[in-house]
């Protein structure tokens, strides 16, 4: 699948996704552990 | 409720309907009406997406549920950045690609008419039905708390979101989603302030937290691995993950959102604003249910928050039961206020052992509060013979009504709107589309001028409108056909995914293997609801195996070669 996207990327001329997917991912990351520390300095 | 809410509220619904009509003039070819001729900037779409799943039962509901059982709700949404990641690089450039209008459609270019039309009618018959319910739960909610007529207030929610989407189509959709966005997260901040104002003086933010802690209503994380357990962080990352593939992947009230995109990347970007997103701001509305009981810690709360049942027991036979737990109910909640300022006090000093004794009366104490409020729920069920009854759905409304002062009142019951109205307009442009394209279309007038199909797709949007209206009024008369609805909406949402998977994943599969492949997946999520325990998020990864597993075996098996005479 992930072969699907990147021939598309490489036909139609798009942005390449792999940049964003991986700042989404660390975002996320961030996140959580934001969502953990807040609760092992509130929730415990 | 005051005259000037009232003119908030009556200024919002006229407003609305006014932005949304005004852009029929930007639909005149069917293809502006259904896909505002895939024109839309990137933010618009992302904002109108968020909105449409923002619904006013995440308002009412959530908010309730955090109230009382704190933010392990937060857990559902954690895969839903990598479910997203996951779709723009497969579904969003093959659905642009395919420049179709349901994402029904693609599947009989790929397998045939008859698993487009089955697929199609699930999301007709599923989308219509929950589309009612998503009127009639906060109508509900409504009618109880400020007291409107049921009926008006269905019709207030339900009349003026078909009028806009009628005339404007997915354009006025996704303009009126974008202003609708601005005003529920303006009435979610109002109402956090406002809570955080409410707590006493003396008493920080940071130290109520502790006390919310304390009770384990900001644990956001649970590790255990149990089936039967609706939300651990297990069923949030891998159960959750189908579920958010086959939503935004294969319901077409989303997969239309990203087909109005101008291009691939703005479709994807549209997207990334909810994995940015979505996650922050659901963590918003779960905040605004603990805040909620961290005022009601310091104020005192009625014992249960729906009025209308309160009052019925209050005047039947069991009165006096009623009044003598009301009783027990203010001297356990006078000492529940006096554990947590003592637990505040402790957590000031240096000293761990009294803390923790601190912490463990509270909790004592908190306990006392939930068992009379769950004595006074049960004598209602007997008492009134509703036995779902919760009154959890009541008590952000019943904080709005009975705390917030003249104007704010009428924000956020706006606001409420708001959040119905953005969600019931996607699905009703979803609703149209699907029955226009992948049916009259299909299978009534393969050839007709633009017009005509406008005529009819307009006309489609008013019938699914009153069909919804018609579904909220009789819903919110049979309370339990609300979950009725729910239940039956996961029954298939896996099995849809598990074709568009056998779609796209499995190039040997064949019409016959998706058809049967798709039975057996609904079949098989029947079975696992009827005679398991096992929550329902499980449900979609059921859907998604069965329907790969026995779409696989029988497009080999069709494709095996027979025997040669």
């Amino acid at each position: 699948m992930t072969r699907l996207g990147e021939a598309h990327e490489a036909e139609s001329g798009e942005r390449p996704f792999g940049p964003t997917a991986v700042k989404v991912i660390v975002v996320e990351l961030v996140v959580l552990a934001a969502l953990l520390a807040f609760q092992l300095r509130f929730g415990l | 409720m005051h005259a000037i809410d009232w003119f908030i509220i009556v200024v919002y619904l006229v407003w609305i309907v006014w932005d949304g009509v005004r852009l029929t003039k930007n639909s005149h070819e069917i293809e502006g009406y259904f896909l505002a001729s895939r024109s839309l900037p990137w933010w618009a779409i992302g904002l109108s997406v968020m909105a449409t799943q923002l619904s006013a039962i995440t308002m009412i509901g959530t908010t309730g549920q955090a109230y009382d059982d704190g933010m392990r709700f937060l857990q559902f949404y954690y895969a839903l950045p990598v479910a997203m990641i996951v779709l723009s690089v497969t579904l969003v450039p093959f659905f642009h690609r395919a420049r179709v209008y349901t994402a029904y459609e693609y599947l009989e270019r790929r397998f045939d008419a008859r698993t487009r039309a089955l697929t199609s009618f699930l999301f007709l018959v599923s989308r219509g039905m929950s589309c009612g319910v998503i009127i009639s739960a906060p109508a509900v909610v409504l009618s109880i708390v400020i007291g409107w007529n049921l009926t008006l207030t269905c019709l207030a929610i339900g009349l003026p979101t078909a009028v806009y989407t009628m005339f404007g189509g997915v354009q006025a959709v996704a303009w009126t989603d974008v202003k609708q966005m601005v005003l529920i997260v303006a009435g979610l901040v109002t109402a956090v302030v406002a809570l955080v104002l409410g707590l006493p003086d003396g008493v920080g933010l940071g130290e109520a937290l502790g006390v919310a802690g304390a009770t384990g209503r900001l644990q956001a994380f649970d590790l255990s691995f149990d089936l039967t357990e609706q939300y651990t962080v297990w069923s949030g990352t891998i159960a959750a993950f189908f579920l958010f593939l086959a939503y935004f992947g294969t319901d077409q009230s989303q997969v239309q959102r990203y087909l109005t995109a101008k291009s691939i990347g703005e479709a994807r970007t549209s997207l990334m604003m909810s994995a940015y997103w979505k996650i922050p701001l659901q963590a918003l509305v779960l905040m605004v249910g603990v805040l909620l009981f961290l005022f009601y810690l310091f104020t005192p709360p009625p014992m249960l928050f729906n009025p209308v049942h309160e009052q019925r027991v209050r005047s039947g036979p069991r009165a006096a039961e009623y009044g003598a737990l009301e009783t027990r109910f203010a001297e356990a909640h006078r000492a529940r206020r006096a554990a947590a300022e003592r637990l505040v006090a402790a957590g000031r000093g240096a000293d761990a052992a009294a803390v923790a004794a601190a912490r463990e009366a509270f909790r004592a104490r908190e306990a006392e509060v939930r068992a009379t409020r769950g004595e006074a729920a049960a004598l209602v069920r007997q008492t009134t013979g509703d036995r779902a009854f919760t009154d959890v759905n009541y008590v952000f409304p019943s904080f709005v009504m009975r705390e917030l002062p003249v104007g704010l009142v009428g924000l956020i019951i706006a606001a409420i709107f708001a959040a119905a109205m953005s969600s019931i307009s996607a699905e009703l442009a979803a609703l149209s589309t699907a029955t226009v394209i992948d049916f009259y279309r299909r299978f009534v007038r393969r050839e007709a001028s633009d017009a005509h199909y406008l005529r009819v797709s307009k006309l489609a949007t008013g019938f699914w409108g009153l069909f919804a209206v018609v579904v909220a009024v009789y819903a919110a008369q049979l309370g339990s056909l609300i979950e009725v609805v729910n239940r039956f909406g996961s029954f298939f949402y896996g099995s849809i995914l598990g074709v568009f998977l056998l779609a796209i994943g499995v190039r040997r599969a064949t019409a016959a293997g998706a058809f049967w492949g798709l039975i057996a997946g609904m079949t098989a999520v029947a079975a696992v609801a009827r005679f398991t325990a096992v929550a329902f998020l499980w449900h979609n990864v059921v859907g998604v195996a069965a329907v790969l597993a026995v779409g696989t075996a029988i497009s080999a098996l069709a494709r095996r070669p027979g025997p040669t005479a």
